[in-house]
């Protein structure tokens, strides 16, 4: 008994050990920031097999193999790090922490999150992305036709995603807060069933075409008739540590997406990025009603220059999460938008010329 | 009708504890046990805070043990976490509740009853195979996104293995023993009291004690996914918002509690199976 107790303590030893050493051994590779063998994006993705399936400019980029040809000439390897769709940001927030990947490309919410707090993971936008939209809807048989017709009822929102700020944005312009609605913090999913089967009265979300094509709910507020400003606007974010320590390979990335961007914002290309949409499952005519109702041209919305509203956007965005008790500490927004380098990819690309910031603001 | 009558005896929960301490070499092991069930905490807490200052770790994700003090005394005294707590705690009982009624009355029914044991128990079967957090978004679309749900969540994660435990403890019960109550011809309802209830006991208690904790985890998760208030619900909103510190004292806090309401159906299982050992010695 006595010998079975020793071993079985030996086991447990060698095995906490044994965790601890795995524990140790994963976090040396996460701290070896300078000098890396191998570049890790984080992508918003799903699976295909094995593989990470891609989309929008990172698929570009894969697809046509500039950045992993351009780091494999240095030794480095390049890898995809796949953030599911349920928790991006808390994913891609914690691995950036954790010095386990050098970009993301994510929304603005969680990296003013990320920004806010004391982690020596903070992050530089270094190209900004599609402007995206958010919708309030409503189950098919509602009244309702305004937020304020839903005053006291009902309503459900994932909170602290990015889409929770265009909905703060419209309850402060119409002078409401939470408290005038019962709210219930739930993900997109769920809150579809929700309002689907009149769960709930409302639903503020970014995946409405789909609920309305199933004629479960309705939309009846989107901010794709607001100012630029009001949409989901991320985009490629970089560590400033790694930024910092090997500018010239974050350059190589930067110059990489510009290109892809370059290529998509063709309208030839348009069809194969509407269909690389579909790959979830989502209908042809969604994705393209998505990219078609905005008002925003379709070369613009891949431009990658920094417009005035971008940094508007910020600064408001980081304003009404500290309001909203959704981050304590503040955010620079300065430090935290870095055109620079989409400059001077612009400039290696010879395409100063074609995107222009101004037309962009036009546009919205 | 002696085997019954000493069912009878053996089953009393107020048993005076003092009858039930264990004997010399049970104590030692015991006491030994009490010695690791101290230690392994505290190896627990100087391990994580020896973790969280060896610099391996951002202090944003392995937070140290005294930032999470902090954060739990501020929580506790603004009020948010009695709330929390509150709120799974409620969900908690009341699912259990139901779902152990339902659970102990139809697994009852399954065991004195052949036909109800043919109607009933292949659907039981499927439904344990169903693991109840994946009944969440189809339980949202019948029930929305209220109390009902959570409650019905819980009922469900715990009627399953209630019935299946009542079940089996009716199906151990010796047929002599039975033969024997209607040979005297005791009514149906004594039957049940004095027979079937305190004999099925022990195994109706573990059903009850593996619910329990069943229904704590499945509670937990469908809060992470739909609620406004409750444990489940800290822990989302401390992780969308890089509050790790939340995070974790919301893990400290559901090990803590299943631990607790665990080790309470322990002892009360202990109390019930050494009054029929004592007896039978």
């Amino acid at each position: 008994m006595t010998g079975f107790n020793s071993s079985r303590r030996g086991v447990l030893a060698g095995g906490f050990a044994a965790a601890l050493g795995v524990a140790l051994s994963g976090c040396s590779v996460s701290k070896d920031k300078a000098g890396i063998t191998t570049l890790k994006i984080a992508v918003v993705s799903s699976f295909a097999g094995q593989k990470v399936r891609l989309s929008g400019l990172d698929y570009v980029v894969d697809k046509f193999g500039w950045l992993r040809e351009g780091l494999e000439k240095r030794g480095i390897k390049l890898e995809y790090f796949p953030a599911p769709n349920s928790a991006v940001g808390p994913i891609v927030n914690e691995a950036f922490a954790n010095h386990q990947i050098q970009f993301a490309g994510y929304s603005d919410l969680p990296s003013i999150i990320l920004n806010a707090s004391n982690t020596t993971g903070k992050t530089k936008l270094v190209l900004p992305g599609n402007p995206s939209d958010s919708y309030l809807v409503v189950p098919v048989g509602s009244t309702a036709r305004s937020i304020e017709d839903l005053k006291g009822k009902r309503l459900a929102i994932h909170r602290g995603r990015p889409w929770e700020l265009p909905l703060l944005r419209l309850l402060t312009s119409k002078g409401l807060t939470y408290d005038d609605f019962q709210i219930f913090n739930i993900n997109p999913d769920a809150g579809a069933a929700a309002v689907a089967t009149g769960g709930v009265d409302g639903l503020f979300t970014i995946s409405a075409f789909g609920l309305e094509d199933k004629g479960v709910a309705k939309i009846i507020w989107s901010t794709a008739d607001q100012a630029l400003d009001w949409k989901s606007w991320g985009g490629q974010w970089v560590s400033r540590t790694f930024l910092s320590e090997q500018p010239d390979i974050a350059q190589l990335v930067v110059d990489s997406y510009v290109r892809a961007a370059h290529w998509i914002s063709d309208e030839k290309n348009k069809d194969e990025i509407v269909l690389l949409g579909t790959r979830n499952g989502t209908p042809e005519h969604i994705v393209r009603r998505t990219y078609d109702q905005s008002n925003i041209s379709w070369k613009d919305r891949w431009s990658p220059r920094f417009p005035p509203e971008l940094y508007t956007h910020y600064r408001e965005a980081s304003a009404f999460a500290k309001q909203n008790g959704i981050i304590t500490g503040d955010v620079d927004v300065d430090a935290l938008l870095d055109d620079s380098l989409v400059e001077k990819a612009l400039k290696t690309l010879s395409l100063e010329t074609y995107w222009d910031a101004s037309k962009f603001k036009a546009g919205a | 009708m002696d085997d019954g009558s000493v069912i009878l005896k053996t089953r009393p929960v107020s048993e005076p504890v003092a009858l039930l301490a264990p004997p010399a070499p049970e104590r030692k092991a015991w006491k030994r046990q009490r010695l690791a069930a101290v230690l392994s905490p505290i190896i627990l807490i100087v391990g994580w805070t020896l973790l969280s200052r060896s610099g391996w770790f951002p202090a944003e994700i392995v937070v140290p043990p005294e930032v999470l003090w902090k954060t739990f005394v501020t929580y506790w005294s603004n009020g948010q976490l009695p709330d929390h707590l509150t709120g799974s705690l409620g969900r908690l009982f009341g699912g259990y509740l139901i779902g152990a009624g339902i659970g102990i009355a139809l697994g009852t029914l399954m065991g004195v009853s052949k036909q109800a044991e043919a109607y009933v128990l292949p659907g039981f079967h499927i439904m344990r195979q169903l693991p109840t957090v994946a009944l969440i978004p189809a339980f949202i679309m019948i029930f929305g996104v209220g109390e009902t749900v959570k409650l019905v969540l819980v009922a469900k994660a715990t009627a399953l293995p209630v019935a299946l435990a009542a079940f089996q403890g009716v199906k151990g019960i010796p047929r002599t023993w039975l033969d024997v109550a209607r040979i005297h011809r005791i009514p149906a309802l004594t039957q049940f009291t004095h027979v079937i209830v305190p004999a099925s006991l022990p195994v109706l208690v573990q059903g009850l004690r593996t619910a329990l904790a069943r229904s704590w985890m499945v509670l937990v998760a469908a809060e992470l996914l739909v609620a406004d208030s409750g444990i489940g619900q800290m822990m989302e909103w401390g992780r969308q918002t890089f509050r790790l510190d939340l995070v974790l004292i919301g893990v400290v806090i559901t090990g803590l509690i299943g631990f607790t309401l665990d080790k309470g159906f322990r002892a009360l299982e202990r109390l019930l199976t050494r009054g029929s050992r004592r007896q039978e010695a």
